[in-house]
């Protein structure tokens, strides 16, 4: 469907991305304004930004389409996801950006670098191998979704949808940096989470009611309020519950939410937005899988569960709020395509080109370099997402593990273990990436459809413990680690 | 069935908010009296 007023309230929306964009632009003069914008956020914007990030089209179509299909078997997933962020905020956060801080790191690599002394760069060159090459998946899973949602809302073709996504996106990123990217994410995580709580209490009341819709639920197939669903208590129906838990573990340790961290003005802001965090996480998927559950009862037919977030929208309300439902998708998406087009630009320039074989570049240089590798990174995730249209949730989901496998363990391990060796990091990074891989491509359907992050990360916690314990630390990086934890609070200890 | 759901429904849903929210909170609550023990 299409209309003035839906097209009207994207323009706007989009004007005021492209203005976050120019703001944005005063700060990208070095690699530390560009990347990390200057390390001076506060609290409300990495809390929403992490978040935002972290859920993108997945969220509005992909989990509201597992509310649909599933109903409560999708509960595991708001479990998994609101303990990750929780976790990630009350440990993570603060030895993380205490670490950074010292090392005056701006990436990831930057810190497991200086970490575990290394003087060879080859964090610096595996990271850049593991994030390009996910990064490409992960935004050319978002593109996709771009394109279904303008062809799902306005009828553009999909296409057109493709182009105009990331025309935007690639726009204020490339022109206004992180600052863009984040205080963007903030409008786009404050815009989804109105957008999620609302979306259950529009819908449940159009299926009749609370009691009715349930009752319709259970008419339509009993297995929708259970909470092992299809499976019952079975192998494959822990697998699946624990698979849709797994999701969540992501939160810990990927870079692209590990990057607000580091972008905090300060400790003070990291403990508040740890609140902030949690009850976003928690409107966002709530809304999602009781939204969805109840577009079960709405539509019963969808061909593709994915697309009742846009029925929702198109069929229940005014023209002005399914212009804002179609907003918030965009937002979705491009939240999280901003953050990994800026973590890709990172690991080339920052990682690879500045560290490794341009130490003497000037700053000015190089983030002009940052930007035009911004716009090749996004060229590249179009070229995949026109040449092949594929489900978001399964594209989504791999390389959200394939990057969460490679970085979690070994950003745990670093920052909790004293023991943690420079070898045993180096193996659980290549060993978490490839064990996903390997799983993905050829073990997952033989075995209960076990979702490629827990053996993932089985593979990353046990390459790097069992090679640690064959190595000997840095006893520079023992007592560094001692001294942050007095630092920045009490940590669990080895 | 309690209200339209199940109990096993129910003792999840409260599981899969609360017991995150719980623990941010509880970090939130010993970090401010961390603050205020170490004083100005």
């Amino acid at each position: 469907m299409s209309s003035a007023t839906v097209v009207g309230v994207l323009v706007g929306y989009l004007l005021i991305l492209l203005a976050i964009g120019l703001w944005g632009s005063r700060e990208t003069g070095d690699l530390k304004g560009y990347y990390v914008a200057g390390k001076r956020l506060p609290a409300w914007v990495i809390a929403f930004s992490s978040n935002a990030t972290g859920e993108s089209a997945w969220l509005l179509l992909g989990l509201t389409g597992m509310g649909y299909a599933i109903g409560v078997h999708a509960f595991w997933v708001i479990l998994g996801e609101v303990l990750g962020v929780a976790s990630a905020w009350a440990f993570v956060a603060r030895p993380f950006k205490e670490y950074t801080d010292r090392y005056d790191a701006i990436t990831v690599p930057d810190y497991l670098t200086e970490r575990f002394r290394d003087t060879r760069h080859v964090f610096r060159v595996l990271s850049a191998v593991i994030i390009l090459s996910m990064v490409m998946a992960y935004t050319a899973a978002q593109l996709t979704a771009s394109g279904k949602a303008f062809d799902s809302f306005l009828g553009t073709g999909y296409t057109a949808g493709v182009w105009i996504g990331l025309g935007i996106v690639l726009f204020y990123t490339t022109v206004g940096g992180f600052k863009a990217v984040a205080y963007s994410d903030f409008l786009q995580g404050a815009l989804m989470l109105g957008c999620l709580v609302a979306l259950p209490f529009i819908a449940i009341p159009a299926a009749g009611g609370w009691t009715a819709t349930m009752e319709a639920l259970d008419q339509i197939d009993p297995a929708l309020l259970r909470p092992m669903g299809s499976f019952g208590l079975s192998v494959a129906g822990v697998a699946s519950a624990f698979g849709f838990v797994a999701i969540g573990f992501a939160f810990l340790g990927s870079p692209q939410l590990l990057t607000r961290f580091m972008a905090a003005r300060d400790q003070k802001e990291i403990l508040e937005g740890g609140l902030w965090a949690v009850i976003c996480v928690i409107g966002f998927d709530v809304g999602a899988v009781f939204g969805g559950m109840a577009g079960r009862v709405l539509f019963p037919g969808l061909a593709d569960p994915e697309t009742v977030f846009p029925q929702i929208g198109g069929t229940l309300l005014p023209a002005f709020f399914t212009g804002i439902f179609l907003v918030v998708v965009l937002a979705a998406i491009m939240s999280t395509v901003d953050s990994l087009l800026i973590l890709a630009s990172s690991v080339v320039v920052r990682d690879v080109v500045q560290k490794v074989f341009r130490p003497d570049a000037l700053e000015r240089s190089l983030s002009l370099l940052g930007k035009s590798v911004t716009v090749v990174i996004g060229g590249a995730g179009l070229i995949l997402a026109l040449t092949e249209v594929r489900m978001v949730f399964y594209f989504v989901l791999f390389a959200w593990s394939g990057i969460a496998s490679a970085f979690t363990p070994v950003v745990l391990c670093s920052l909790f273990w004293k023991r943690t060796t420079r070898a045993g990091a180096i193996a659980g990074m290549a060993g978490g990436f490839v064990a996903t891989v390997v799983w993905a491509l050829f073990l997952k359907e033989r075995y209960w459809d076990l979702y490629e992050m827990i053996p993932g990360f089985a593979a990353g916690f046990a390459l790097t413990i069992g090679v640690s314990f064959l190595t000997s630390p840095d006893p520079e990086s023992v007592a560094e680690l001692e001294e942050v934890r007095r630092v920045a609070g009490r940590i669990v200890s080895s | 069935m309690i209200i339209g759901l199940p109990l096993d429904a129910w003792v999840l849903l409260i599981l899969a908010v609360g017991l995150g929210l719980t623990l941010e909170v509880t970090a939130y609550l010993r970090a401010r009296r961390r603050e205020r023990d170490r004083g100005p």
